[in-house]
């Protein structure tokens, strides 16, 4: 416990001094204001370039304007969560930074732990706090086709989870390749080919990505089997990242 | 345009972005004159903060920098 804490409060002053909070923070919050504002913008945009009435077809109301950062949050986002914590773990591997500490008595396990609760529980914030921006800014500027705010939470909370799995996923990886650059393409890999695997019915309900396409269509069909499936290989996924930090940090 | 809210009101919801988007260019450009960096030499970086705008300040802030 006493490491776990120990981790914890380096993780945050890490995340401070490396300005990840800033970045994280900028990632998830510019696009919840940016997509309505953007939208809204986008029929008087068309008008000017495109001649004809072009802009007429498109409807925006407050449906799509949630459903556009959702679409925001699992690319441009995804990339920027990616770039920010792909050597969080990789670099103390491959630099061995952690000899002194478990000679000391630290226990891996929970550096590991310490690392991963660290920043799902933050990027968890970060994205409750931008839907319920995005939602102010979508029913301030936009009036039909309204959707409830506890829609927006639960869509919230399914990104949320993504998230979970994704950065255990990047830490699994990392704790293999020990390149953070590698561990990260491999995770965006990984995320377009879970997208492509999510139209095949059978097993959609058990694919992470699942997450994000309940959250977009704001439905909970299957909801409780996707969301047990992917905590599942989160467990499994840290049990494993454990037993390659320990075999990595003293080959 | 935008013709159901007043101007105040468009200001007001429009503030926040122009904020962020400055702000950070701003720290960003600070950073640079401070750090060391990698990669790029420092007035590609400038370049880069300038005309990428927010991308290309998280770019600089992530992959930039030589770390302490």
């Amino acid at each position: 416990m006493n490491t776990f804490k120990a981790y914890l409060k380096k993780e945050m002053l890490e995340s401070w001094r490396q300005y990840k909070y800033l970045l994280l923070f900028i990632g998830i919050i510019l696009f919840a204001i940016l997509d309505p504002i953007l939208l809204k913008l986008l029929p008087e945009i068309l008008k000017s370039k495109i001649n004809g009435d072009l802009a007429s077809l498109i409807q925006i109301d407050i449906k799509s304007a949630v459903q556009n950062y959702i679409k925001d949050l699992n690319q441009v986002t995804l990339l920027i969560v990616l770039l920010t914590l792909m050597g969080s773990l990789s670099d103390e591997i491959s630099s061995q930074k952690l000899i002194f500490p478990y000679s000391k008595g630290a226990n891996l396990s929970s550096i590991v732990i310490a690392k991963i609760l660290h920043y799902a529980v933050t990027i968890s914030i970060f994205i409750i706090f931008g839907f319920i921006i995005n939602y102010y800014y979508a029913v301030t500027l936009f009036s039909e086709n309204i959707i409830a705010f506890k829609n927006v939470l639960i869509s919230a909370a399914l990104i949320s989870i993504y998230y979970f799995f994704v950065i255990i996923l990047l830490m699994f990886l990392s704790s293999i390749f020990k390149k953070g650059v590698l561990a990260a393409l491999l995770v965006l890999m990984l995320h377009i080919i879970s997208a492509l695997l999510v139209n095949i019915d059978k097993i959609a309900k058990f694919i992470p990505y699942n997450l994000i396409s309940l959250a977009n269509s704001f439905t909970t069909e299957n909801i409780l089997t996707t969301i047990f499936s992917v905590l599942l290989y989160c467990i499994i996924l840290s049990l494993l990242t454990i037993k390659n930090y320990k075999n990595n940090t003293f080959a | 345009m935008l013709n159901k809210l007043s101007n105040p009101e468009l200001i007001k919801l429009i503030l926040p972005l122009f904020i962020i988007q400055l702000g950070l260019t701003v720290f960003s450009i600070y950073r640079l004159s401070k750090d060391k960096v990698k990669y790029l030499p420092k007035w590609a970086w400038l370049l880069i903060i300038i005309f990428g705008e927010i991308l290309g300040c998280i770019i600089f802030l992530t992959i930039g920098r030589e770390r302490e």
